[in-house]
């Protein structure tokens, strides 16, 4: 039993028809469509041709057009320019926030850019209805339509989840004729018994002054007019009833017309139809009989017991299993008949009961609650199986260097369960956007993140050439954000433009419709992230020293942020400056600096936090957002008429008006650090997005310090600073909740519940560089022959070495000019934005700028010659300079280039 | 006056939370209510921000509904003949629930449909949801006084409202600068003389223009439904007769545009327009014991552009409350993206900054209307420039003696008002006229007739109807539309309602018809109006020469308080792409302005907009509104 209903795994259904809706309320995608629209919306797509007055006055590719039925929208498409109808089409699901489609196909001929499109999404299920069996020959068709249709099914299968037959015939059709390894079941068409119970009512047939047959169904081709003549000359008291859609260009059809007892009813409404079915004596199916006919199932079969009618039938597989309803018959004469057999039995109670129990048991309920049993089966079949997706993750490698963005990288390589792939996307590349849009192929990864560390509050920090392709991927994007205070609307721009399905903001839930309304981004959902999470570095914990024997009372380090931060941003440097004033006054031991030359970095940042018994702590984050730049311009404004202007001044005239009404104080990765470090945290009263509670993580400290005393007091308590470190460290850190591997599950879990394709490709790597255990590069890129099969893959089957070492080959014969300019690109991307050296390099820096000009023009001489390879250089050298120079050859190359940076 | 949004999306439904957004990107424009009304699917709408002025009770919110249920209205304006209307309507057997002029305007439609519009005497824009046959019409006055702007977005998204800003707050409306237009500035073509906007997915309507959608947006009729006839010249008016009918015209002309059930006032320059106007105001006031508040802008320190003594002069004559504000340079470089955001494309004078405050002047002191003059230049011919085609029509016609003894007395009256100015150039050109000797050559060559390639309602182009030619361009396509831009959204920014009597269609039709002699007669320009208002004024100000246009002193602040301001937007890096910017021809200009050796204030101010503007869109502003 399926406890799932569609809504949870669809939010639209689109059904790409050959139907005109207007025309065809007795069509099977009509039944469909009104019964998915009781769950779903529906957007019934028709191509323009259809209906001939839409086709004579469509001008834009698409045009929506709402139904009598609440739920059914009518799409005409244009697939004559079926790409940008495509494109248009995604857009519209897009807007109207449809993000999780049930294709259902019934045409396969029309729609194959739009199917392509809807398929690299990712996240439809798709669906064919196979309503006749297009692999047998049909006499009505000609070769080449047959065998269009043929290929056309084919093209469109592969593409398919699930293909659902009218009748077994078909199915085993389409299992014989495709390589299909997806679902293939059969669901017959049923009956509007319900319709017809209500119509009847109570009511017992009488027979009418003469006896009547009557066909449902649309007057095409598929009948059989020469056995219907023959019948009606054969049975002359009989009145013959038609009703259905005719192809009025069918002069078979009009000479039957033409007879004084036959009566064509027209494509008239259910109701109408079904009241001269009720007063029918009998149905008939006479069908052109071939295989197709055989293996088919006419959609209107269970329209007649549905009304108490026996049917006469030409052979038809699939009612075989019902002959007290379907009587069988092949000429005239079988059909005159068999016709007389089943009028008898019009007027029995008992039978027309036993009909109208076989119409109800195939009643178009009964198919549609097993269609989407079958769905929902295939869906949750789907998503247990999906295998890694690709994942490529677009990043800032300038910033790399700082250790959270570092971390929050690269925890998506450590933890996911997908394969993640990197590539910088800032910075100047010396290509055109057009070259560099053309250099990287992103429509091969099923998922594409955008990693905070590309700006999008800044209006060409990401490269062009790349944003292009985030553009038009059609699959799954993501984006990471942070400081959404900042120049909102040129992010919100942005991500109008890439159209991401998922933003993972630092927005609470409680401004988020303020920041993202949900009108402006109908596709995309907002979910919470933190800016950090639990520090993975291994050896941290060696920093933090024992409680007792940590005699610093708080060790702060914190600054002053641009006044356009507001309160928030302000507290980081209040705290520090009035902690330590009150501090000193009771003669405290703290080390408490707010400068910006009393930064703290690397591990000795984790050895100070580690040897004070608190650190003090702030909400992180600004509740000023400055959605255009105008605040910040405002404040430099300010600041330029005076630039001694003080904080409260500048919150006075400028910022205060910009404070709130979205709280946007968040927990801050520091937090994340002295819990780890077991160090205990006084901060001001907050929320801190949940991670912390007063007294049970964090010592409470009131804004206006009207409880430092007891604040202090706590901080002499080592029993008690014990318990509530080692409860923050429980609750925190080994609890495992905020650590980067449940952050990379729960983004992995997000992934699943919105890609239900298989990736689109196997990516298959070939080795390029090498990292040492120190650090080393080396390159493995191989050269020639063999080394070019060097893959991440077993060779084999499709995947040969010849076919592996030509692709190579080609590509490195084809790059060859773009390889040439390798050194230039790395060069200039790191002249936008140098990665500052490490604390240790610079400290040595400084060292070196305060020696005297002729002592470094001295040593730099030295090291020169350190570099020269000379021999000259060894026979003039003193033996104290060798020695120099022996042991500068036996550092590690990494080190030595270090040591000539300095110089340089 | 109000703000209007309509919004037809027939292919995804409408979240009242952006129809409500976009109406509120209006409450500038209608600070008092607001309403909305979605259909029951969701694919139409209206929106209404309302600035009470007549019958201010709830009764009158919008949209409002047609008491057959079939037509919705939103509408931004006035029917300044809604009195008359309505008893014509009753006549006939319609009754009404409020005293809005909105509900008569409804009544019009349902009785009159396309007609009514001929009816209407007004300034207006509105949009009508008629249900029974599922379209939207839209309609504008006839010189466009008020705005209405369509803007048409992905997926059939079509939207219609009284400022663009509105438009931009729908994500489906891109907010993509147009490279026409921006080319069309560049090149200093741009005069807002057709649809095209400064966005590429919204078209202004033309003015006199009505146009109807159907339900999936598609445009399914536009008309001009008024244009005036240059052609039809009345040669056998007397003076007298002309004057005494300018006269009638004129007063009937405000007395209708005083209808208001709030305080009205008026701007008040200083000239001869706007003095004329407070004189015929304070007469009607007058008589019910009222006081009239006028508000000005004045340069005390600048009195080569400053009409402050003329100011009092009016004042003392006609008894009116005067308020006066000076603008700084300061206040406008602080204010200009405000600016910028209520003009919604780049303006080619700073001039604007005046009525800004102005506007602003009259909020402070609870006056919602405000009558000015706009308009008199372009209909009654009071352009300094237009006295030279007048010149040359003269010749054109064989009037060479006429024309010799018009400009002597044009230019000796210019030259004697010139004597009261230091750097008169800053005011007026003395020069302006062909002088003497120079009529003499073109007697026999005159250059040919000048004019525009423009469709509809402008006078012909040929000799001895030049003036004529300009004055129906300006008039109808590359003049006054742009000021009353400029006009409507200054006002509107703060709540106030400019009228402008010289515009009512009945005075302008009747001096389309006088002929040129009306207009500038005896050196004067506006000759006719001089006549009328010398019956109000003082000889001072009704027969004055020293002409100034509405001018701030922009030329001075480009050289102190604004020039590290200006300097950043004019070579700002962005400007670089702009078409028809060559940075070493603007650095020219930059330095001669800055060495006193030329007054480039108007050539310096076009890109200082441009700029503002090109960054306004860069950061976002369209669609993320102004905070």
């Amino acid at each position: 039993m399926n406890n799932h209903s569609l809504t949870d795994y669809f939010d639209v259904v689109v059904m790409l028809t050959w139907s005109n809706w207007k025309a065809g309320s007795r069509s099977h995608c009509h039944h469909y469509a009104s019964r998915f629209a009781q769950h779903l919306p529906v957007l019934f797509v028709q191509p323009k041709f259809i209906d001939l007055q839409i086709a004579r006055t469509l001008r834009s590719s698409l045009l929506i057009e709402r139904t009598e039925l609440e739920g059914v929208e009518i799409c005409h498409y244009d697939h004559e320019q079926d790409r940008v109808a495509a494109v248009e089409l995604l857009s519209l699901l897009r807007n109207k926030g449809y993000s999780r489609p049930l294709v259902w196909m019934y045409n396969s001929r029309d729609f194959a850019p739009l199917v392509t499109s809807l398929k690299e999404t990712g996240n439809c299920l798709f669906l064919f209805q196979a309503l006749e069996d297009c692999f047998a020959p049909a006499n009505d068709l000609s070769v080449e339509s047959a065998s269009s249709i043929e290929e056309s099914v084919r093209r469109t299968c592969a593409d398919m989840d699930v293909i659902v037959c009218l009748s077994d015939t078909i199915r085993r059709s389409y299992k014989d004729n495709l390589d299909f390894k997806g679902c293939v079941a059969t669901i017959e068409s049923g009956g509007e018994s319900q319709a017809a119970a209500c119509l009847i009512g109570n009511r017992k047939w009488e027979p009418g002054k003469r006896p009547s047959a009557v066909y449902h169904g649309e007057i095409d081709s598929r009948v059989d007019f020469q056995l219907l003549h023959e019948i009606i000359h054969l049975m002359p008291d009989w009145d013959f009833l038609f009703c259905g859609k005719e192809d009025g260009t069918l002069s078979e059809w009009r000479i039957l017309k033409s007879h004084p007892n036959v009566e064509y009813l027209g494509d008239q409404s259910s109701v109408l139809v079904g009241e001269r079915m009720f007063q029918s004596t009998v149905g008939l199916l006479p069908l052109v009989q071939d295989e197709r006919t055989f293996g088919s199932l006419p959609f209107a079969s269970y329209e007649y017991p549905a009304y108490g009618l026996p049917v006469v039938t030409v052979p038809i597989e699939a009612l075989k299993r019902v002959p007290s309803t379907f009587f069988e018959a092949r000429t005239a004469a079988e059909f005159v008949q068999a016709a007389m057999e089943a009028s008898a039995l019009r007027a029995d109670p008992d039978v027309v009961d036993a009909q109208y129990a076989i119409a109800e048991k195939n009643s178009n309920d009964r198919r549609f609650d097993e269609t989407v049993r079958l769905i929902l089966g295939v869906r949750q079949m789907l998503a247990a199986s999906q295998p890694p997706l690709n994942v490529v993750m677009l990043y800032d490698d300038r910033y790399t260097y700082i250790s959270t963005i570092h971390e929050h990288l690269d925890s998506f390589r450590k933890y996911s369960k997908n394969i993640f792939h990197y590539v910088p996307a800032t910075g100047v590349w010396p290509a055109s956007d057009d070259t560099l849009q053309a250099a990287i192929d992103l429509s091969l990864f099923d998922v594409v993140i955008v990693h905070y560390s590309v700006r999008l509050c800044l209006y060409d920090y990401f490269t062009e050439g790349l944003a292009r392709q985030v553009e038009k991927h059609n699959g799954l994007k993501m984006l990471f954000i942070q400081d959404e205070y900042e120049r909102t609307e040129t992010a919100r721009r942005w991500m109008e433009r890439l159209q991401f399905h998922i933003v993972y903001t630092c927005v609470p839930e409680s401004g988020r419709e303020l920041i993202y309304p949900s009108h402006r981004f109908p596709g995309t959902e907002f979910l919470s992230t933190l800016t950090g999470y639990v520090p993975e570095t291994g050896y941290l914990d060696q920093f933090a020293t024992p409680i007792e024997d940590r005699a610093l009372l708080i060790g702060y380090r914190g600054r002053e942020l641009s006044y356009i931060f507001g309160d928030l941003g302000y507290e980081k440097y209040r705290i520090g400056v009035d902690v330590k004033r009150l501090a000193e006054e009771k003669f405290l031991p703290v080390d408490i600096e707010t400068g910006d030359d009393k930064r703290i970095y690397g591990d000795d940042w984790y050895r100070f936090l580690g040897s004070a018994r608190a650190t003090l702590g702030t909400e992180s984050g600004s509740n000023v957002f400055d959605y255009t730049g105008e605040v910040a311009k405002a404040v430099t404004r300010e600041k330029t008429k005076q630039p001694g202007i003080t904080f409260a001044e500048m919150h006075q005239k400028v910022v205060h008006k910009y404070e709130g009404p979205v709280q946007m104080n968040q927990v801050s990765p520091k937090i994340f650090e002295a819990i780890r470090l077991r160090t205990a945290l006084v901060l001001f009263d907050g929320e801190y997005s949940g991670v912390v509670q007063p007294d049970v993580h964090f010592i409470p400290l009131r804004k206006d310090y009207s409880n430092i005393d007891e604040v202090f007091g706590k901080l002499d308590d080592l029993d008690y600073l014990a318990r509530l470190t080692d409860r923050a460290y429980r609750d925190v850190i080994e609890s495992g909740l905020y650590s980067y591997r449940r952050f990379v599950e729960g983004v992995d879990a997000d992934i699943a519940k919105r890609q239900m394709s298989p990736p689109r490709m196997e990516i298959v790597c070939v080795p390029a560089i090498g990292r040492l255990p120190d650090g080393t590069n080396v390159p493995i890129l191989s050269r020639c022959g063999v080394g070019f099969a060097l893959t991440n893959r077993v060779l084999g089957g499709s995947l040969q070495r010849e076919q592996v070492t030509g692709i190579i080959r080609d590509i490195a014969i084809a790059s060859d000019g773009v390889l040439q300019q390798m050194p230039e690109v790395i060069s200039e991307t790191t002249a936008v934005a140098p990665a500052p050296p490490r604390l240790t390099l610079r400290i040595a820096r400084r060292f070196w700028r305060v020696l005297p000009t002729f002592i470094r023009t001295r040593l730099i001489n030295k090291a020169h010659k350190l570099l020269n390879h000379g021999s000259n250089v060894q026979s003039t050298s003193s033996p104290g300079f060798r020695l120099m120079r022996l042991t500068f050859r036996a550092l590690p190359v990494r080190m030595r280039s270090k040591l000539l940076s300095l110089f340089t | 006056m109000c703000g209007l949004v309509a919004l037809l999306s027939p292919a995804v439904r409408i979240d009242e939370a952006i129809l409500r957004t976009m109406r509120d990107r209006l409450t500038h424009r209608g600070p008092d209510s607001a309403g909305l009304w979605l259909a029951d699917h969701r694919r139409v709408g209206l929106a209404h921000r309302r600035l009470s002025i007549i019958d201010r009770s709830v009764a009158a919110d919008q949209p409002m509904l047609s008491l057959d249920g079939e037509l919705r209205i939103v509408y931004n304006g006035e029917i300044y003949n809604y009195v008359e209307l309505r008893t014509e309507l009753a006549r006939l057997g319609h009754s009404f629930r409020t005293r809005s002029d909105t509900e008569v305007l409804l009544a019009a439609w349902q009785v009159w449909g396309e007609a009514s519009l001929q009816r209407l005497n007004g300034m207006f824009a509105f949009a009508i949801w008629d249900q029974s046959r599922k379209q939207l019409i839209v309609a504008r006055d006839r010189f466009g006084e008020k705005p209405v702007f369509i803007g048409r977005g992905r997926h059939g998204v079509l939207g219609v409202a009284s400022e663009m800003k509105a438009l931009l707050a729908h994500h489906l409306i891109p907010s993509t600068a147009d490279s026409l237009s921006l080319a069309r500035y560049g090149e200093g073509l741009w005069r807002e003389d057709d649809e095209k906007t400064f966005f590429q997915n919204i078209e202004r309507l033309p003015p006199a223009h009505a146009v109807v959608f159907d339900e999936q947006g598609r445009e399914r009729k536009r008309w001009r439904y008024w244009t005036p006839d240059f052609g039809q010249i009345r040669w056998d008016i007397t003076p007298q007769e002309a004057v005494e009918e300018f006269d009638h015209l004129f007063s009937a002309s405000v007395s209708m545009r005083l209808r208001s059930d709030v305080a009205v006032g008026s701007s008040l320059s200083g000239g001869l327009d706007s003095s004329t106007i407070v004189a015929e105001i304070a007469k009607h006031q007058q008589a019910k014991n009222l006081t009239q508040n006028t508000f000005s802008a004045c340069f005390p320190e600048d009195p080569t552009l400053s009409e402050e003594s003329d100011i009092d002069t009016v004042v003392a004559h006609t008894g009116v409350q005067s308020w006066r504000v000076t603008p700084s340079a300061e206040l406008l470089s602080s204010e200009s993206r405000l600016i910028h955001w209520h003009q919604e494309e780049p303006f080619l004078s700073a001039s604007i900054y005046l009525q800004w405050t102005v506007a602003r002047l009259a909020s402070e002191h609870a006056t919602i209307v405000l009558l000015d003059g706009q308009g008199a230049d372009e209909v009654l011919g009071g352009y300094q420039s237009l006295f030279r085609l007048h010149q040359l029509d003269l010749l054109d016609r064989g009037k060479v003696d006429d024309a010799i003894a018009e400009t002597r007395l044009f230019s000796d009256r210019l030259a004697v008002a010139a004597r009261k100015f230091e750097e008169v150039d800053r005011r007026f050109n003395p020069n302006v006229a062909y002088s003497e000797e120079a009529l003499e050559g073109l007697i026999a060559n005159r250059p040919p007739v000048w004019s525009n390639d423009y469709g509809a309602g402008v006078a012909s182009s040929e000799p001895g109807s030049r003036m004529r030619r300009v004055l129906s361009e300006t008039l109808l396509y590359n003049g006054l539309p742009m000021l009353l831009r400029y006009a409507d959204r200054n006002a509107m920014a703060f709540g106030r309602e400019p009228r402008t009597p010289y515009l009512d269609h009945r005075l302008v039709d009747f001096c389309n018809q006088l002929p040129d002699h009306f207009l500038i007669r005896e050196g004067w320009q506006k000759w006719i109006l001089r006549k009328a208002a010398e019956r109000r004024l003082p000889e001072a100000i009704a027969w004055r020469a020293d002409k100034v246009g509405y001018a701030a002193p922009l030329d001075r602040w480009l050289r102190d308080s604004l020039r590290t301001w200006s300097e950043e937007r004019l070579f700002d890096r962005s400007m670089l792409e702009q078409p028809g910017f060559n940075i070493d021809e603007v650095q020219g200009l930059w330095s001669e302005h800055q060495a006193g050796i030329a007054n480039h204030s108007w050539a310096l101010w076009r890109w200082i907009s441009l700029s503002e503007w090109n960054e306004m869109s860069r950061c976002g502003y369209w669609r993320c509104g102004f905070y």
